[in-house]
C-alpha cells in the first residue's frame, strides 16, 4: 500500500483551523499541501515546525509529524531536527511578530548557517492572536491599534532584504490569493538544497481589512529570478514590496557540511562533535 | 501545456474534473469555517452548495472515467485566472457574513466556471470539446439561475445578525 497521498487535503488532519473566514492562512495551509501531494511526500517524512502566533497554529492542521513550538523559537528548532533528521523534509512556519520580532535573531542565524529546511513566514503585519498590534512589518502609519494610535511611526522590517543580507541562498515572495503559485513556490523551496526563505503575504481581515485590497497590488517581479545578490538587492529595495517570485536562487555549501570528501567529517561526525561539545 | 485544454479531450476533462473537486474541497472549507465561527445557518448552506457539487463532480468524473487523464501539478492548470474557477476570493468571507453574501459569493465562483467553459467552448479545436464545454457551461448557467433565484427570496436577516457579543476586538 502507498504511504503518499492521492489528494492534497489527505495532509490534512480533522482538526479544523480557527482561523477567521478570510484569513490568508488558509490558503497558506492548502499551498504547503498541495506541494507536499506535488512532490509525492510521505507524510511521515515531513515535519513542520512552528512558534507562538495564529499562523503557527497551522502545524496542528496537519497529518505529519509538526511541533507546535515557543514564541520566536521555530527557527533553531527546525535547525536541529534538519542537522539530526536530514532525511526529513523540515518545514518551519509562522507569522511576522514571531518570526521577525521574538524570532529575529534566530532568523538573522538561519539565513547566513544555510541549514536545509524551509522557512514560510506568514506575513499579515499584525499580531493576530493577541487581538491586534503592531509587528515588525506594520507600515509607519498604520494606526488601528490603540497602543500606536498614531502608528509606529517606524519603518517596517523589510524581510526579503534582511535574508538576503544575512546570506539566505534562496529568497522568495508568495501570495494567499495565488495558493498555486504559492504551491510551486514552496516545492521548488523544498527541492532547493539550503535554507529557503518564503515571504508568504497573507492577509488578516479581521485587524487589518485593508489588506483585502493587497489583490489589486500583488503582481509577479517583472524579472526572472537571479543568483546575483546585488541584482537581488536592487529588486527588492526597489519594490513596494507587493512582487511576487522568487527573488534569489544561488545554492551554496549547506551546514554542516555532509561531503566528507571536502573536509573529512560527515553530517553524522559533526552532529556527534555537537554532543560533545555540549555533553548532550 | 499551452492551450492543450482546447485541443485534447482529455486535458479538457482533466480541466473540468479538477474545477469540480477544488469547487467541492472549497466549499466544504468554507462551511467549516463558519462552523469554528459558530455561523449555523452559512455551515448548512455552504454544506448544502458543496453537496451539489459533489453530485457535479461524480457526472464529469463518470463521463471522464474510461479515459486515462493527464495528472497535473495545481499550477499546471491553465484558467482563465490563477486559481481554479470555483475557488473564490477568500478576502470575501467573514465570519458574520450573511446568506445573501453567502450566496453572493457562490454565485460568483459559479459565473467564474461559466466564463471557463464558454472560453474552452469558443476556443475549442475539436467539435467533441466545444459540445461538451457548452453543456459544461450550460450545467453552470443553470446554477447560476437556481443561485440567483435563491438569492430573490431570501428575507433580510434581522437587524442582529451582525451583532457579536465577544467580538475579536478587544479594548487594550
Amino acid at each position: 500500500m502507498s504511504l503518499i497521498p492521492t489528494k492534497a487535503k489527505e495532509y490534512k488532519s480533522d482538526i479544523k483551523p480557527i482561523w477567521c473566514p478570510g484569513c490568508g492562512h488558509y490558503s497558506v495551509l492548502n499551498a504547503i499541501t498541495k506541494a507536499m501531494l506535488a512532490l509525492q511526500l510521505e507524510k511521515r517524512n515531513v515535519a513542520i515546525i512552528s512558534g507562538i502566533g495564529c499562523s503557527s497554529r497551522l502545524p496542528a492542521y496537519t497529518d505529519m509529524y509538526g511541533f507546535h513550538g515557543v514564541h520566536g523559537r521555530a527557527l533553531p528548532v527546525a535547525t536541529g531536527l534538519a542537522v539530526a533528521r536530514p532525511d526529513l523534509t523540515v518545514i518551519a512556519v509562522g507569522g511576522d511578530g514571531d518570526g521577525f520580532s521574538i524570532g529575529g535573531n534566530h532568523f538573522l542565524h538561519a539565513c547566513r548557517r544555510n541549514v536545509n529546511f524551509v522557512y514560510i513566514a506568514m506575513d499579515n503585519e499584525v499580531y493576530g492572536m493577541t487581538k491586534g498590534q503592531a509587528s515588525p512589518t506594520s507600515p509607519a502609519n498604520w494606526d488601528h491599534s490603540k497602543l500606536a494610535p498614531h502608528g509606529t511611526q517606524i519603518k517596517p522590517f523589510q524581510p526579503a532584504a534582511i535574508a538576503l543580507a544575512a546570506g539566505a541562498s534562496y529568497v522568495a515572495r508568495g501570495y494567499s490569493g495565488n495558493p498555486n503559485g504559492m504551491a510551486r513556490m514552496i516545492a521548488e523551496a523544498i527541492e532547493f538544497p539550503g535554507f529557503a526563505f518564503i515571504q508568504a503575504l497573507s492577509q488578516c481581515i479581521t485587524f487589518c481589512p485593508e489588506q483585502t485590497e493587497w489583490k489589486e497590488v500583488v503582481r509577479p517581479f517583472k524579472d526572472v529570478t537571479t543568483n546575483d545578490p546585488v541584482i537581488a538587492a536592487q529588486r527588492i529595495h526597489g519594490d513596494d514590496g507587493f512582487s511576487t517570485g522568487v527573488i534569489y536562487n544561488n545554492p551554496r555549501s549547506v551546514w554542516p557540511v555532509v561531503n566528507a570528501a571536502d573536509t573529512g567529517i560527515t553530517a553524522e561526525d559533526a552532529f556527534k562533535n555537537l554532543g560533545q561539545e555540549f555533553q548532550v | 501545456m499551452s492551450n492543450l485544454r482546447y485541443q485534447l479531450i482529455d486535458v479538457f476533462l482533466a480541466h473540468a474534473v479538477a474545477l469540480e473537486r477544488d469547487a467541492v474541497e472549497h466549499l466544504s472549507e468554507v462551511a467549516e469555517m463558519m462552523a469554528v465561527h459558530n455561523n449555523q445557518p452559512l455551515y448548512e448552506l455552504f454544506r448544502e452548495l458543496a453537496g451539489y457539487g459533489v453530485k457535479h463532480a461524480k457526472e464529469i468524473e463518470e463521463l471522464a472515467a474510461e479515459k486515462d487523464l493527464p495528472a497535473f501539478k495545481p499550477w499546471e492548470y491553465e484558467w482563465l485566472e490563477d486559481e481554479s474557477p470555483e475557488v473564490g476570493d477568500l478576502t470575501k468571507l467573514q465570519y458574520l457574513m450573511t446568506p445573501q453574501q453567502a450566496l453572493k459569493f457562490a454565485l460568483n465562483c459559479e459565473l467564474n466556471a461559466r466564463a471557463f467553459y464558454l472560453d474552452i467552448a469558443s476556443h475549442a479545436e475539436t467539435e467533441e470539446i466545444r459540445m461538451l464545454a457548452t453543456e459544461f457551461a450550460e450545467e453552470e448557467s443553470e446554477h447560476v439561475r437556481l443561485l440567483e433565484e435563491r438569492m430573490g427570496k431570501l428575507k433580510e436577516v434581522g437587524k442582529d445578525w451582525g451583532i457579536d457579543i465577544d467580538p475579536p476586538h478587544l479594548p487594550e
